[in-house]
């Protein structure tokens, strides 16, 4: 991640119309906004998160603020596409929108993709979080991934503070309840016993 | 998950004290405050793990169209990204432009205000930056330094950069209809989206799904260079249409007449 110095500079080049600038953010939160899309939208993050981008570039000369300002608005936007994008689908139910995502317009670089992913640790961390119920589930994700405070993810959902933080605590509690979790934070203990690394770090990545 | 790791889950959300509101607060912020007994950093720190490549995929088009953005909101502002990007200014950058900062301005009501240099610096330097084609002027004590453009109010605009041929010959009609429904459905979320079959279209001709915007870019981009082109000019938005300033400029600075409506096919 990039610390918040850096992005002040990069943000403040992005507006004034510098793609390196403008790029840096986009390397910075990019994993974060697909990570909150791929919760909300599923299959459909790429192309909604595309969207956001596309929207910010376009909205990025009216924005007053530092990074962690910009990181609240350009969530909201992401959430805004998001509800659209979700608009979208429910008024074409009968469409053959899954042909296009699943066959042939995607294959090449879709399924390489979705290989490594799939098989990833975040991949697995995702569909958990994915599997709350919605209002939690976005809650989790902007506090955790997003790094939003209380106050900006109560802003880009539209919800109270209390409410945002009473969510975010069912998501938690759900999660901890999940044995998946409790499975992979025993094998994460052990291995740190016996490698002696600190508890409570990352996994390893295959076993 | 089996009956027995149903089980041991229930069996250790016994044995584990239950998350508060403050301990949640202090979870989710990578700081709790004892060593996790209920295992979430483990998911936390996947959840936020470092990007894939495939996560990093899409920068060159997102960077096409920020770029595509910003061409089209400042067009005659000279900057040093003017040699990799090729500037065109064109009848639908105009247009665009102007379509965008009359409902940047109209919101203050104030289009009347910036041509003749009456607002504050702030919404002055902007609304220079978007119309100084159409002789908006810059503040008087603007930080910035002013563009080639006109600087004074004058009602003779003109496009300050000069168009750039078209790098690709090719146009395809089909393609370039998709295109504008592309850059439509982009700019309009509530509006009417892409079926699935343009999408289809449009990701076989860009060469994939993934291509589609860095396609679309270049060829609008291209294709406003052409005054021959056969639809060229989009027209401002509708809805709008309280549109005070865009008139003079509007007729003055649009090199093609015959707008044509994409949205209308």
């Amino acid at each position: 991640m990039v610390s918040d110095d850096d992005l002040a500079e990069a943000l403040k080049a992005a507006i004034a119309g510098d793609e390196a600038g403008f790029a840096v953010l986009w390397r910075s939160l990019q994993p974060a906004v697909l990570r909150y899309l791929r919760v909300v939208v599923g299959g459909a993050a790429e192309d909604v998160a595309s969207e956001t981008w596309l929207q910010a570039a376009r909205d990025l000369h009216r924005f007053e603020g530092g990074p962690p300002a910009f990181r609240g608005w350009l969530f909201r936007i992401a959430r805004h596409r998001a509800i659209d994008e979700r608009r979208r689908s429910a008024r074409r139910p009968e469409e053959p929108s899954a042909s296009f995502d699943d066959d042939t317009a995607r294959a090449p670089a879709r399924d390489a993709a979705s290989e490594v992913v799939e098989g990833s640790d975040t991949a697995w961390a995702l569909r958990l979080i994915a599997a709350l119920p919605p209002d939690q589930a976005e809650a989790v994700m902007l506090r955790v991934v997003a790094g939003l405070d209380v106050a900006a993810t109560a802003k880009v959902l539209g919800k109270r503070p209390g409410t945002v933080r009473v969510a975010t605590m069912r998501g938690l509690r759900r999660l901890a309840a999940n044995p998946q979790v409790q499975a992979r934070a025993d094998r994460a203990r052990w291995l740190g016993d016996v490698g002696g690394n600190p508890v409570g770090r990352a996994g390893p990545e295959r076993v | 998950m089996g009956l027995w790791g149903a089980l041991q889950g229930a069996m250790r959300t016994r044995r584990t004290r239950r998350i508060g509101l403050a301990e949640a607060d202090r979870l989710v912020a990578g700081k709790p405050s004892s060593p996790d007994p209920w295992g979430l950093g483990v998911l936390f720190d996947a959840a936020k793990a470092p990007p894939s490549v495939d996560e990093l995929a899409g920068e060159r088009a997102a960077v096409a169209g920020f770029l595509a953005a910003h061409r089209k909101a400042a067009a005659t502002t000279p900057s040093k990204r003017r040699n990799r990007a090729q500037l065109r200014l064109s009848a639908r950058a105009v247009a665009l432009k102007v379509a965008a900062a009359v409902t940047v301005l109209a919101m203050g009501g104030t289009a009347v205000a910036a041509q003749t240099g009456k607002l504050p610096a702030g919404a002055q330097q902007r609304a220079h930056d978007m119309l100084s084609s159409l002789g908006v002027p810059a503040p008087d004590d603007g930080p910035r330094p002013a563009p080639t453009g006109p600087v004074r109010p004058s009602k003779s605009a003109q496009p300050s950069a000069t168009p750039t041929p078209p790098t690709s010959a090719t146009t395809d009609p089909v393609a370039l209809t998709l295109c504008q429904q592309w850059d439509a459905a982009s700019r309009k979320p509530h509006g009417k989206a892409l079926t699935a079959e343009a999408k289809h279209a449009l990701a076989e001709a860009a060469g994939g799904p993934s291509k589609v915007a860095d396609f679309c870019v270049a060829l609008l981009g291209n294709l406003t260079a052409t005054p021959s082109g056969p639809a060229t000019t989009t027209p401002s938005q509708p809805g709008d249409g309280s549109g005070n300033g865009k008139g003079k400029g509007h007729d003055t600075t649009r090199p093609t007449p015959s707008p044509q409506d994409p949205r209308g096919k």
